[in-house]
């Protein structure tokens, strides 16, 4: 490479200078350690040769390439060495071995075909991959459908225990806020909202009201959602349960759990 | 095959675009088209016949593969160039360690057999040169350049690209270029001064 002292660039001021990047300050920085330089001169002047002999100096450039070439017998025979060096390079442009072009763009078009081929096989699977995925998921999905009935099926019939909350749709016995109600073999239990207990044993419509809730809570542990009041099946017995109850609260009005307790 | 190509010559960009859409007849235009251009800069690259068959035949099936990605296609030329030269620099390194490690083992063998080690009154490859065919000389020389200045010789001053052109092949400025032109020719003057 050629020597560069100081840390000074002359690729890049070269570049630079080529480029017309380099200010008039600049300019001559560069031109003050070419001509300083003897290496840097040799360098530059070589460089300057190299682009006179592509055709890339102003008229400028030429006038002083000319000048310097002119003072310096070493130029000159430098100058020649680069004119037969580029003579000797453009005789390489015919140096090039016979090629069988003609098969080698066969071979290129057959290797093209070859994997345009491979190309549309790899689509084909990427096509049907899609489908059999889809097609297994569907058979899981059906599966876990059929699970899902057939432990729903096999669900454990409802606790003897019923709580359920008198919540809309289905109206709160008149006169009272939250209210659950609770049936146990042979008697009744009202649950107010605060969890008091109070136990109406005796009641007289105990096995209607039983009735009624029953079926409320069938359809509540089974679908999971309260009765459909709407619905003739439905709806009597647990209307009729609802009115007990009413004529029931009607007659022995709740009052706070304590003095339910007290009562009973 | 696709559909053939009209009377009129249809442009690289136009090529380019129906290749992409699968048209072998397009794509075949292109490789009749730069195929020589493509060969022969491998061959320089390489210096080696079979070789620069193979890396640009190679050279083509990538820019097939590759159509999509290219940006600009009305620079589709440079661009396969520029794939020449990388597959080119690749065949060389692994050539390069190929024979680093046949080296080996030949050194080794010496070793083992107690040969001879050779003459180190040999001929320096410029007293060689004297009896030798300049343009094999000149090759040689330009095949011990650094790859950036052998591939910038070559593709301006042998295979006469415009320096833009082979800034765009090889992703360098065109002062790069001609800096690089520059030393690889310094370089060869070194080189050639007892032969010129």
């Amino acid at each position: 490479m050629i020597e560069q002292p100081d840390n000074f660039d002359l690729s890049d001021a070269l570049g630079r200078y080529a480029r017309g990047e380099l200010g008039a300050a600049q300019i001559e920085e560069l031109t003050r350690r070419v001509n300083s330089d003897p290496d840097l001169r040799s360098a530059w002047c070589e460089y300057q040769i190299s682009r006179y002999i592509d055709g890339e100096l102003t008229a400028e450039e030429v006038t002083d390439l000319t000048t310097r070439v002119q003072e310096d017998p070493e130029l000159v025979s430098a100058m020649e060495e680069y004119k037969t060096l580029d003579a000797e390079l453009s005789k390489l442009a015919d140096d090039v071995p016979e090629f069988d072009f003609v098969m080698q763009r066969e071979e290129i078009l057959q290797s093209v075909e070859r994997r345009n081929l491979r190309h549309r096989q790899r689509m084909q699977q990427w096509v049907l991959r899609p489908a059999l995925a889809t097609l297994a998921a569907a058979a899981v999905f059906v599966l876990a459908v059929g699970v899902y009935l057939m432990v729903r099926t096999e669900a454990p019939a409802p606790p003897e225990e019923f709580r359920v909350s008198l919540v809309p749709p289905a109206p709160a016995p008149t006169g009272e806020g939250p209210v659950r109600v609770a049936v146990l073999p042979g008697k009744v239990e009202i649950v107010k909202s605060s969890g008091s207990v109070v136990a109406l044993a005796g009641a007289p419509s105990a096995e209607t009201l039983a009735r009624g809730v029953s079926t409320y809570m069938m359809f509540a542990c089974c679908a999971g959602m309260p009765p459909d009041a709407s619905s003739p099946q439905t709806a009597a017995p647990i209307l009729q349960a609802f009115a007990c109850l009413s004529l029931y609260l009607e007659q022995h009005p709740l009052t706070a759990p304590e003095e339910l307790h007290d009562e009973l | 095959m696709g559909k053939v190509i009209g009377a009129q010559v249809p442009g690289d960009e136009e090529l380019v675009c129906l290749a992409r859409k699968g048209d072998l007849a397009a794509f075949d235009e292109l490789v009749r088209r730069y195929q020589r251009r493509a060969t022969a800069v491998a061959y320089r690259l390489l210096t080696n016949r079979d070789d620069a068959m193979e890396v640009a035949q190679e050279a083509f099936l990538r820019a097939y593969d590759r159509l999509g990605t290219l940006s600009d296609p009305g620079r589709f030329g440079s661009w396969l160039l520029r794939i020449i030269s990388n597959l080119a620099l690749n065949r060389r390194r692994s050539r390069a360690l190929r024979r680093t490690a046949s080296l080996d083992v030949a050194l080794e063998d010496e070793e083992t057999l107690g040969a001879n080690r050779p003459d180190e009154k040999t001929p320096t490859p410029l007293q060689q040169a004297a009896g030798r065919d300049m343009k094999l000389f000149l090759r040689d020389a330009i095949d011990e350049l650094p790859d950036m200045q052998r591939q910038a010789l070559i593709l301006f001053s042998i295979e006469k690209l415009p320096q833009k052109q082979v800034a765009e092949i090889l992703q360098c400025s065109v002062e790069a270029v001609k800096w690089n032109v520059f030393m690889a020719r310094k370089r060869l003057k070194t080189r050639l001064r007892d032969v010129l």
